[in-house]
């Protein structure tokens, strides 16, 4: 091919690679600053010692209870009222820290962050084994990082960061050697063994499971079936052990509980942001979908893309949110990754014996006459979406050192107002988790004056997160949205609990959303008097104290 | 009529083009039918229409394939 070039070709072709060079280094120090970015608000969160998003508390009291070797899933309607919907997993990996370190956040922040790395890597590592280009690799890797989602749910403490590690994990074991019919025996136990452990972390990885056994039905159906029955053997089996260990409380916990109100609204909404904030990683990860559909066969990639992407609607249930877009952000930045690294390299190809070959005969001419012009638009189209990419998922504190500069300098203003200190550029649409700035020392402050109310006197307090009932060393009593979920699920029976608030068998009681079940809140509404608010990352806290006059009950404190 | 669960089997394109039109075929009659036993419901909804939309591109998606031949999925 060197020997056709025409010296000014030649020199375009380099003038061209050496401006995709330039571009693709700023593609890939706008990537580096948003994983600066996500490595100071990790580290942010992993010193902040209360809820930062609401439900963390109660995944370390699933921590704890394991480590004291309880189950979570128990009867909601006895003191202390509290049940988990969670698979057991992360918090079974938590239990050394639990034991070393007893009640904190850290460590489940630091092993979501972790897992986050871990991710992004195998995305990288597939990228890479499947194209051999380093900086694409490397780009796609810290494009999973960057995203707005990502971002903001990767350092938390919870299980659904850990969740996608493992699918990840599972789909690069699984798709290792594309070219074989089936993958080897060793692969698939590994493999398997992961997407197990996806699905004993969060239930949700059920659609990767799909796509797995889907993708091997189409290579080898009947070695598929016959793996899907060993793999439907060891979680069937493992979920009966667990059922009857409980009494029945981990299946009316983690199946029946789960089914809440689907609002399709919401998942329109958060698609459309999904799309907005991802588009040119999306639309470079359908193209390549689109390919093998048509034009080489299905690599397990684009079956878990179509799957995670699809499953994704999940995300209109109630209490869902953007979360559930993690699992289809992966595979898009894996796929997509694919897609640029063979772009830049001319690797896309049409069979000669491909039944369109005949109609795309002039196409495939043109390519050819083409390619050097192509290559090099590659090498400046290829960065430059991934800058594009950049310049839509814009987010970062704007307070701070460094980050204050930088915001002034880019004449960004914090996305919630005084509310809390940081600009994200995804908006804001139901479903979508309002947090991504650093927690400050006032928002410290502001939870150990809330602990010290929840410590006051010998009774427990009705607190609607369980950061201050550890703090203060109490029983975490309740966990609000399983409750809410049991009750409108015609599961659960609050009287008992009901009767303890009436009886002022709490101290306190601490709202934050209000989401216990409606006969809970009116009780509290009956027995409780509203008597002071305090800010903790710009959410209200409202902390409520018993009656002292009984003939204020039932007036109402709404 | 067994085949597939030959060892060497491999779905082809145009099975796979089989496939998506059945399941495209089925989601639009399970929306159809959603409406038909739950009148109710308030009307045609987002979540059926979405449904059916679907199950269209589907079966679009399935009936491109089908030219593909035995071309391996």
């Amino acid at each position: 091919m060197g020997a056709i070039l025409t010296r000014t070709t030649a020199h375009e072709r380099s003038w061209a690679r050496l401006a995709g060079a330039a571009l693709l280094g700023l593609a890939l120090g706008v990537m580096i600053a948003y994983f600066a970015v996500y490595v100071a608000y990790a580290a942010g969160l992993m010193r902040f010692p209360f809820d930062y998003d609401q439900g963390e508390g109660f995944e370390l009291v699933d921590t704890i209870m394991l480590s004291e070797g309880q189950w979570p899933y128990r009867n909601a309607e006895v003191y202390p009222f509290y049940a988990s919907n969670y698979p057991p997993l992360y918090h079974v990996m938590l239990i050394p820290f639990a034991w070393l370190f007893g009640p904190a956040y850290w460590y489940g922040r630091l092993v979501g962050f972790l897992g986050t790395l871990v991710t992004a890597s195998a995305i990288g590592y597939a990228v890479w084994r499947a194209e051999r280009h380093r900086t694409i690799a490397i780009l796609a890797g810290l494009a999973f990082l960057a995203s707005n989602t990502i971002y903001h749910i990767g350092p938390l403490f919870r299980q659904h960061m850990t969740m996608v590690m493992f699918e990840t994990l599972a789909i690069v074991v699984l798709a290792s050697v594309p070219e074989r019919p089936f993958p080897t025996r060793r692969r698939m136990i590994a493999g398997l063994a992961l997407l197990l452990a996806a699905g004993y972390t969060k239930q949700l990885a059920l659609a990767t499971c799909v796509a797995a056994f889907g993708w091997l039905f189409l290579r080898r159906p009947r070695r598929a079936l016959a793996w899907g029955v060993l793999f439907a053997a060891v979680t069937g089996g493992l979920f009966v052990w667990i059922h009857l260990a409980t009494d029945g409380q981990w299946t009316l916990h983690i199946i029946a509980a789960n089914v809440n109100e689907f609002m399709a609204q919401q998942a329109l909404d958060l698609y459309l942001q999904w799309f907005r904030l991802h588009a040119p990683l999306i639309l470079l990860a359908a193209l390549l979908v689109a390919y093998e559909v048509y034009f080489t066969r299905l690599s397990l990639y684009s079956v878990w893309w179509v799957l995670a992407v699809a499953n994704s609607a999940l995300s209109g249930k109630w209490g869902a949110g953007d979360s559930y877009f993690a699992t289809a952000i992966a595979a898009t930045c894996l796929l997509s990754g694919i897609a640029a690294a063979r772009t830049l390299r001319g690797g896309w190809t049409i069979p000669d014996d491909h039944p369109f070959a005949a109609w795309l005969a002039g196409m495939r001419e043109w390519i050819a006459r083409q390619r050097d012009g192509l290559l090099s638009a590659a090498a400046i189209a290829i960065p430059l979406l991934y800058l594009w990419y950049g310049v839509s998922v814009l987010h970062l504190p704007t307070e701070g050192p460094v980050f204050e500069q930088v915001a002034d300098a880019l004449g960004l203003e914090s996305s919630y107002g005084d509310r809390y200190a940081f600009y994200d550029s995804a908006g804001w649409v139901p479903g979508y988790a309002t947090i991504g700035h650093i927690p400050t020392q006032a928002d410290v402050d502001a939870g150990k004056r809330i602990a010290a109310i929840v410590a006051e006197g010998d009774l427990p307090a009705l607190s609607e997160e369980a950061g201050f009932s550890l703090y203060a060393g109490k029983d975490v009593i309740t966990n609000p949205t399983q409750l809410k979920n049991l009750y409108e699920n015609g599961q659960y029976d609050p009287s008992e609990l009901v009767a303890a608030i009436e009886a002022h068998e709490f101290n306190v009681v601490v709202f934050r959303a209000q989401f216990f079940p409606p006969p809970v809140l009116d009780a509290v509404y009956r027995a409780y008097t509203p008597t002071e608010t305090i800010t903790m990352n710009g959410f209200a806290y409202e902390i409520w104290r018993p009656n002292t006059d009984d003939a204020s009950a039932g007036t109402g404190a709404e | 009529m067994w085949r597939w669960l030959d060892d060497d089997f491999t779905l082809t394109k145009r099975q796979l083009g089989g496939l998506l039109i059945a399941a495209g075929a089925l989601a639009i009659v399970a929306m159809l039918a959603a409406e038909v036993l739950d009148s109710d419901s308030g009307g045609f909804g987002l979540v059926q229409r979405a449904g059916t939309a679907l199950g269209v591109l589907a079966a679009l998606l399935g009936l491109t394939l089908l030219p593909l031949g035995d071309r391996p999925a």
